[in-house]
């Protein structure tokens, strides 16, 4: 959560269930969100994780966190 | 037979409405297929074999990719073979022998007479598309190979797009819905739009578009700009009216196909104009270009050492490394000259300046108190990027990159303010009328694409209101359309520009 504020402050991210739909992150924020994300969990995030599904919400990405930490 | 004529809408489209009515629900798709390939052979005639061939060897490339994932540039390199060949040997061949007879007198490669079959470039990308989601395991590669060769060949969008991804496209195509009235009249509306965006602004527009840029040596600078507006205006028109057309037959066949356009002139950024306008190519390169160019080992290496410096302009570096390739692609997409070129790598430089000066720029507003959510400062963006992208426009349209660069030189070196008052507008096709009806239906226009920039679902609106006043305005459109619709005597038919691409 910290990770995403930092990105794009102004977002509820609790409640936000659309940021790729909404164009919320654009493409940019997202090269960054994944530098973050692989740093801090250790994970390495593919081109085909890079899908709306996973980037939506917040819980969507933990998800994706926590899968791609299994496969490690 | 485009998708404007009385042939595709008054016989080509009902009787394919008929035929796919008619077959029972799981052979409806073979019905679409086959219209798909009739169309085809229609505008391309024995050129068809090359879409058969693409056909094959995507179809025996997903199975291949399915076993063995390493296939998977080999088989993209086969399928952007004839492509590539066909497409862009003389441009490499002409440049070729240009740069040789700098050392020898000789030239090497002998130029071809090609003829390129219509809609290569789009169906070749979505069956690219469709590999690389089966090496991503996104999609299981299809077994029926009349699936995807309609997927490939389904006639709304084999001249122009929208580029389709298999995942989406293939539930819809094959699910055999029913044409009902509520299908065919949200259809029917939504044709009807685009064919009053294209006959009445668009081909009207094309008189002027076609005398300035011709002649371009004749008019001033501020005849240039003029032209250069038009063009970006009659682009955006013709090309947003046909994929309305598109959508509608889609939406007839109860086809849900994805949208090319999303209100572009509201944009406040050129990142975000490129977001709304040809939608599907733009997130095709960002699926299968940029995000994999910029994920790639030596790329995230290079990137993570320069955030480790300076954050910032890490992911200046990263955007960079990312964008250069999606640009040049998508300029050398449009075709084989330096002006596509030029025109891909203008928004490439656009775009990593943009990112680059952002703490510059937010210093600035900083500075002069600049109120970023003001509706001055939004309108400011909006008029800016306008700007941007019709100065991108002008060099797109130019006969080459040199005439593009005298246009542009013009519109410094003679700019003439009086040729806006003095008549010399009237002397490029297009008389006071046309000027008045193309202003009308550029407001009609405007408003729609505001109330649906503000949220409003302006179709659903219509669908509402009382069945007399409804009717009202489907009659005044298509009245708008019989009775000011650029044709008959003293036009020229207008091909579809993307059809070209």
């Amino acid at each position: 959560m910290k990770i995403l504020q930092e990105l794009e402050p102004d977002v509820n991210y609790m409640e936000e269930q659309a940021l790729i739909d909404a164009h919320i992150l654009d493409s940019f924020l997202i090269l960054e969100l994944v530098a973050e994300l692989e740093d801090t969990y250790h994970i390495r995030i593919s081109p085909a994780d890079i899908v709306a599904e996973n980037f939506n919400s917040a819980k969507a990405l933990w998800q994706m966190i926590e899968r791609l930490k299994e496969e490690r | 037979m485009a998708y404007h004529t009385t042939l595709y809408l008054v016989l080509f489209l009902p009787a394919s409405m008929i035929a796919y009515q008619l077959m029972p629900v799981k052979y409806r798709f073979y019905v679409l297929l086959l219209f798909g390939y009739y169309f085809y052979y229609c505008i391309s005639g024995t050129l068809i074999i090359y879409i058969m061939a693409a056909t094959i060897t995507t179809y025996l490339s997903g199975l291949l990719i399915e076993k063995k994932k390493g296939f998977l540039i080999f088989c993209i390199l086969l399928l952007m073979e004839n492509l590539a060949y066909m497409k862009y040997y003389n441009f490499f061949a002409a440049n070729g022998n240009r740069i040789i007879s700098f050392i020898t007198s000789e030239q090497p490669f002998t130029l071809k007479a090609m003829i390129l079959p219509i809609g290569i470039s789009f169906y070749t990308l979505s069956a690219a598309g469709y590999l690389i989601d089966i090496y991503y395991k996104k999609i299981p590669a299809e077994k029926n190979i009349g699936k995807l060769a309609l997927f490939l060949s389904f006639f709304p969008t084999i001249m122009e797009g929208p580029i389709c991804r298999y995942g989406e496209l293939g539930r819809e195509l094959f699910a055999g819905r029913s044409i009902t009235m509520e299908r065919l009249a949200t259809g029917a509306q939504r044709i009807f739009w685009g064919l009053f965006k294209k006959m009445l602004v668009a081909d009207r527009l094309d008189v002027l578009v076609k005398t300035v840029y011709d002649g371009y040596q004749n008019y001033d600078g501020t005849v240039i700009s003029v032209a250069a507006v038009a063009y970006t205006i009659q682009l955006y028109m013709e090309f947003s009216g046909c994929m309305d057309i598109v959508i509608g037959t889609g939406e007839i066949f109860g086809i849900t196909l994805p949208e090319n356009f999303r209100r572009p002139f509201f944009s406040k950024t050129v990142s975000e104009f490129w977001r709304r306008w040809h939608i599907t190519l733009g997130s095709w390169f960002k699926e299968y270009v940029f995000y994999p160019v910029s994920m790639w080992g030596p790329v995230r290496k290079l990137s993570r050492t320069a955030r480790k410096h300076n954050r910032h302009w890490g992911e200046v570096t990263a955007a960079a490394l990312g964008l250069f390739p999606v640009w040049l692609c998508n300029g050398i997409w449009h075709g084989p000259r330096w002006s596509y070129i030029f025109y891909g790598l203008y928004y490439f430089v656009l775009i990593t300046l943009s990112i680059a000066m952002r703490p510059c720029s937010e210093k600035l507003c900083r500075f002069f108190k600049l109120n970023q959510s003001s509706a001055l400062y939004h309108l400011f963006q909006v008029g800016r990027t306008f700007l941007l992208v019709v100065i991108g426009e002008l060099f797109f349209r130019a006969e080459g990159l040199r005439i593009g660069l005298q246009m542009f030189a013009r519109i410094f070196t003679q700019f003439n303010l009086s040729s806006f008052w003095n008549g010399t507008l009237l002397t490029l096709g297009l008389d006071r009328g046309d000027y008045l009806l193309i202003g009308a239906a550029l407001t009609v226009v405007f408003f729609i694409s505001l109330a649906e920039e503000k949220g409003r679902d302006v179709r659903r609106d219509i669908k509402q209101l009382p069945l007399p006043l409804r009717w009202s305005l489907y009659y005044s459109v298509m009245l708008a359309i019989c009775l000011f619709g650029a044709y008959g005597v003293g036009y020229m038919p207008v091909e579809l520009i993307y059809a070209n691409f």
